[in-house]
């Protein structure tokens, strides 16, 4: 019966072109609306480490002073970032797993090729247990060993890509580069690190954290490393500036209460985790009492996509437009049902004669849900053609480095079909059951 | 007159239609009141005044080859030189490149207040800068004097003669207040003095929570220095690559870039709202283009269902101006429901967006609009079936009785 449904369906569609298009066009516009702007959503609340790392947390510490709120503080009322007397405490206390302490420094780069322009690059600065945290794999070499991270060891890890772009490619471990005329042995070559958005440091925006460079953490103190992005630091002492050299302005950022840094941690077992937050706390008291730490111990260990969540990568005004895109999905819909109902209703006659001689009302009711649901079909095909529109429209409005990212994948066009499924379902749904309710005695009257 | 009992009948006997078209009206007035509101307030925090020429200033960045800062001599030369180029209005240092929300904040306080609290510290954006900064900007000094050559220190601490802007002044010492003379306390062991005060302007922040600007005289950044330089609207490209080759020219060892426009950096700035703004508006009108779709197409559909009637009372003398009157009463009727039932939609969706979103209290004067917005749709709508309802020959629609 399905297919005699269906050969009837399409009969019907083709007998009222006009209305049928115009049902067609309201579905397929009013899924196309609501359909960008869920891809976007999707797009953007992407977390691009799922599948790969699990059981890694993002530490946040209630390090805020008492007197002040820091307005880059995220919603859960702790600082994004970390001081350097949390993560060296962290990295020296023999944590088995793997861990992450790092910020971000900028730098001229150089080669000894005088082909090459000098260039202003960004460096990630971190401790060894980076790249074996976050998975990502050397080519060629290997990471530096842990001592350089406490002491300044002149080494530095690049992606394919920077090698690509330096040196044409190739096994160039050994080889060096200058950062800030200052000469680094290439001790590994790891594949590109460049997840979208950039989850491992939000620090600067959704996008701007990924690097080509890497070097170890125990140069900071040697180079007097700023960082490159957000650092607050909180003094309640009067200081006059002007009698500190560089070297002692520097201290001063490296034992107070200076916060820039990143720290990610590998705890695969509930055990782990709970070891973790003990040395915490250990450690977070003891802060506490020297005055360090203002407000009483709170911490948060957020995973990849909790992390994400905390730092709205997707806007709240994406969300308020993805609501209005379904505001608009749902007028499309009750337009559907008023049009369904009108073109039921014409039918009526001919329904008449269908019950007259036997019909069931269950047959009637499914002739037309399924006269309903190869609309919908139909407006969804349309209605992917019509987001891909849309999509180009939000391409315009977005940032470069969004825009992208910004893409139907198959999971989102086979939601696209659903949704303009349900949506003639449910605009079918009445003028169905109305129109198999109707007496044939009154619309065989009307031959 | 109005006819409105049989009216109010008929609705009754056709439920459904009528329920439709009030659920859509009641939708389209919530979606047209809230999108106004937010459309207004975001173009507003995009239209506000710069009190900049932006659109005659760009930067250049120039960065020495091992990463250090540029000694201040050099620096000087640099300015010279790029201040004496043909179409160059004025040049200037700057610790941040105007409204890239990008730069260096702190917290400050009147230093006549003993033991000051959090309260009475405000967050403002520090920019170091030099004497002719005010020139280069475009900034109007409108009480005590700009800072000049003698006051420009080169080390970390803030100098000890500042410029404000007036509404750091009004943040600090009051709306209004003479704040020439008095004295400002940044953190450091010896406060500032104002010796200036100059009109709001945007410094490299647009972001509200930031409030007003703290001009230091220094040559001296951590983080990042840039040449700020002032040429004709229509002057900029030639000078946009004549200044970075003198630069090279002067000292090859440095990293030149940032060369761009500070529209880029302010464009950039507000590009969240703008699309906000684009989509809020495409949404909108989406909106109501399918309500007036639906609405044509159901009036069209009552007219076809009630020929006969029409027909009769044609036939029994009405005017074609009573037909359309009783439609358009009967599209009102629904409408005037339909606003109700969307004054508590649009209430709802505001309180919505309150709750979650961080968006601001839907104010009365916007359900005016709203309100107009439906009725004229919804009654345009109607009317062009209507129209066409006249034109109902009575002897035809009456032929099968």
């Amino acid at each position: 019966m399905f297919n005699y449904y269906l050969q009837l369906a399409w009969l019907s569609l083709k007998r009222t072109p006009v209305m049928s298009l115009l049902m067609l066009l309201t579905l397929a516009i009013g899924v196309a609306a609501a359909m960008t702007m869920m891809t976007l959503q999707h797009v953007m609340s992407n977390n691009p480490l799922s599948g790969r790392t699990d059981h890694i947390y993002r530490l946040q510490l209630n390090s805020a002073s008492l007197d002040s709120d820091i307005f880059d503080s995220l919603e859960n009322g702790y600082p994004k970032v970390l001081s350097y007397r949390t993560i060296s405490t962290l990295l020296h206390a023999k944590i088995t797993t793997p861990q992450a302490g790092m910020f971000r420094w900028s730098v001229i780069l150089n080669t000894d090729d005088p082909s090459q322009l000098p260039s202003k690059e960004v460096v990630r600065v971190t401790s060894h247990g980076f790249f074996s945290l976050f998975k990502v794999p050397f080519i060629h070499g290997q990471v530096w060993q842990p001592q350089a991270d406490s002491q300044a060891q002149y080494q530095v890890v690049i992606s394919q890509s920077m090698n690509q772009r330096l040196f044409g490619g190739g096994n160039n471990v050994g080889k060096s580069l200058y950062l800030n005329n200052h000469p680094y042995q290439i001790v590994g070559i790891v594949e590109d690190f460049h997840p979208q958005p950039s989850v491992q440091d939000l620090t600067s925006g959704p996008f701007d954290g990924n690097v080509d460079i890497y070097a170890p953490l125990g140069l900071n103190q040697a180079l007097i490393m700023y960082p490159y992005g957000q650092m607050s630091c909180q003094s309640n002492d009067d200081r006059d500036d002007s009698q500190f050299t560089p070297r002692q302005d520097y201290d001063y950022v490296l034992n107070n209460r200076c916060f820039w840094l990143t720290y990610w941690v590998e705890l695969p077992t509930a055990e782990h985790k709970q070891n973790f937050i003990s040395l915490l706390r250990g450690y977070y008291q003891q802060q506490l009492k020297s005055g360090f730490f203002e407000r009483p111990f709170g911490y948060a260990l957020s995973t990849p996509a909790q992390w994400l969540k905390l730092n709205k990568v997707v806007s709240d005004d994406t969300k308020v437009i993805t609501g209005l895109a379904f505001v608009f999905l749902m007028i499309c819909i009750i337009n559907t049902i008023a049009l369904l109902l009108a073109k039921f209703i014409k039918q009526a006659p001919e329904t008449g004669i269908r019950r007259a001689l036997g019909a069931h009302r269950l047959a009637i009711f499914s002739q037309h849900l399924i006269e309903s649901a190869l609309i919908g079909i139909l407006g969804g095909l349309l209605g992917i053609v019509f987001s891909q529109l849309g999509l180009i429209l939000v391409r315009h409005l977005v940032t470069p480095s969004e825009a992208v990212l910004i893409y139907s994948d198959p999971w989102t066009l086979c939601l696209t079909l659903l949704v303009a499924l349900l949506a003639s379902l449910l605009a079918g749904a009445y003028p169905a059951w109305r129109i198999s309710h109707t007496r044939p005695a009154y619309y065989l009257k009307m031959q | 007159m109005f006819e409105l009992g049989p009216i109010f009948r008929t609705l009754l006997r056709n439920k459904l239609g009528a329920l439709l078209i009030i659920i859509q009206t009641a939708l389209t007035f919530a979606v047209v009141a809230n999108a106004l509101f937010v459309i207004q307030q975001r173009q507003q925090h995009i239209d506000r005044p710069s009190g900049i020429v932006e659109q005659e200033l760009f930067v250049v960045s120039a960065e020495p080859i091992d990463g250090g800062t540029t000694p201040v001599p050099q620096m000087q030369r640099d300015l010279q030189a790029i201040r004496q180029l043909p179409g160059v209005i004025d040049a200037s240092f700057v610790s941040s490149i105007p409204m890239s929300n990008s730069g260096s904040s702190a917290s400050v306080n009147d230093a006549a207040i003993a033991q000051p609290s959090q309260a009475d510290g405000v967050i403002t954006n520090l920019y170091q800068a030099d004497e002719h900064s005010l020139h280069t900007l475009g900034l109007t000094l409108i009480a005590g004097r700009y800072i000049q050559a003698t006051d420009i220190t080169n080390d970390s601490n803030i100098p000890p003669a500042i410029v404000i802007s007036r509404t750091l002044a009004d943040e600090l010492f009051g709306k209004d207040v003479p704040a020439v003379g008095r004295q400002i306390h940044i953190s450091s062991a010896k406060p500032s003095t104002v010796v200036g005060v100059v009109a709001p302007f945007f410094g490299a922040y647009v972001a509200p929570i930031i409030k007003g600007v703290l001009i230091a005289p220094t040559l001296y950044s951590p983080y990042a220095s840039y040449y700020l330089i002032r040429g004709k609207a229509n002057q900029l490209d030639p000078l946009m690559k004549a200044v970075p080759a003198l630069l090279r020219n002067l000292d090859e060892a440095r990293v030149i870039r940032h060369v761009q426009r500070v529209t880029d950096f302010k464009e950039r700035s507000y590009h969240r709202d703008h699309t906000m703004v684009v989509l809020m508006s495409c949404t909108m009108l989406l909106v109501t283009a399918a309500t007036a779709c639906g609405i044509v197409g159901l009036t069209q559909l009552w007219i076809n269902q009630r020929r006969r009637q029409i027909g009769v009372r044609r036939a029994l003398g009405a005017t074609k101006l009573a037909i359309v009157r009783y439609f358009l009463v009967e599209n009102g009727l629904m409408v005037f429901f339909g606003l109700l039932g969307g004054l508590l939609l649009a209430l709802l969706f505001n309180h919505i967006m309150v709750q979650h979103y961080q968006m601001a209290a839907l104010p009365g004067r916007y359900f005016l609009p709203g309100a107009i917005t439906v009725i004229l749709l919804s009654q345009l709508a109607a009317t062009v079936p209507v129209w066409r309802a006249t034109r109902i020959s009575p002897a035809l629609a009456t032929r099968n009785i």
